[in-house]
């Protein structure tokens, strides 16, 4: 088993399975649950952007 | 209180028959039972390496100035795989390759997809990224006219071009006419396919380009993909054209039942 890649499968397969039980259905622990999910996606970008602005210093600088 | 959100019972019905079409799909194309019918244009890829090999000149692999984040970036990733196909061979057989790019997103994919189509041919050393890739302009005439003049300074014998082209396309085939390069030409955006068809020695036509990755490496799965693709476009014509005879006749069913 491939850790460093099966992880991240499994990861993006669970919020994939949430994404869409959040579009089709109306229920409150599915939504609540994905509107978390959201809010780590935001902050995730925020740290994503500091991350890729440090190593385009680092490989261009 | 429903637990499916009102209006989307047929798009998740749709979802889970999508779903299912793709698995039965992927299934047959393991087991053989499904074959993409023979397309001229990806065949002459080899002869145009094999040509470009015997002359002594270079290919060219163009795949536009499409990007990831827009409408056409499918036909990106369609000259994408192409390209990795074409890199392969190049590496395989020994011809100089050059594939000018246009977007800084795509790049550095490309530059990787070259990359390890060499280094799985143990031949890395024989490709140069920055000079046999280089980004010429991201602003389109810019782009052409360095690409022109790249064309009438290597005289390449061969020219592939798939992906999204605009009226540059026209530029491309008719220069790469002039020094004698074979070419094949492919896009999915209409205007642009009649100056390939002018110009170029082969065409792809619009989706012909989508089925061209599957093709070239005869994966099952992405031919399991292809065949359910196409099945629910047969199913959604069918649909269409049903739904319409209906109305006509005054009968909404097929109207009403996709609403809910």
């Amino acid at each position: 088993m491939d850790y460093r890649r099966d992880i991240p499968l499994a990861i993006t397969f669970i919020v994939g399975v949430i994404a869409v039980l959040d579009y089709y259905t109306t229920l409150e622990s599915v939504t609540a649950t994905f509107t978390v999910i959201k809010n780590w996606g935001v902050v995730l970008q925020a740290f994503a952007l500091g991350l890729g602005a440090v190593n385009l210093f680092r490989v261009h600088g | 209180m429903a637990i499916l959100t009102p209006n989307r019972l047929v798009p998740l019905a749709a979802f889970i028959l999508a779903w299912v079409a793709t698995y039965m799909a992927i299934q047959m194309g393991k087991q053989g039972k499904i074959k993409i019918r023979r397309i001229p244009g990806l065949d002459a890829i080899e002869e145009i390496v094999g040509r470009s090999v015997e002359m002594g000149r270079p290919v060219f692999d163009i795949i536009g100035m499409g990007v990831f984040t827009d409408i056409y970036a499918t036909q990106t990733i369609a000259g994408l795989s192409i390209l990795s196909y074409v890199s392969t061979l190049c590496a395989r057989l020994g011809a100089e390759l050059y594939a000018p790019q246009a977007s800084v997103d795509v790049l550095p994919v490309a530059a990787e997809i070259v990359r390890e189509s060499y280094r799985l041919e143990g031949k890395e050393d024989e490709i140069n990224i920055e000079e046999q890739l280089p980004y010429l302009s991201g602003t389109q005439f810019a782009w052409a006219s360095g690409i022109i003049g790249m064309a009438a300074r290597l005289r390449p014998a061969g020219n592939i071009m798939i992906g999204p082209f605009w009226a540059e396309s026209m530029m491309f085939a008719e220069s790469f006419d002039r020094v004698g390069a074979m070419q094949i030409g492919g896009t999915a955006r209409l205007y642009q396919i009649p100056f390939f068809a002018a110009l170029c020695d082969y065409v792809l036509i619009g989706e012909e380009m989508f089925a061209a990755g599957a093709y070239v490496s005869g994966d099952p799965q992405q031919v399991g993909s292809i065949a359910a693709q196409d099945w629910y476009k047969l199913a959604a014509l069918a649909l269409g054209i049903l739904g319409a005879l209906l109305a006509t006749a005054g009968v909404t069913v097929i109207g009403d039942l996709l609403i809910k």
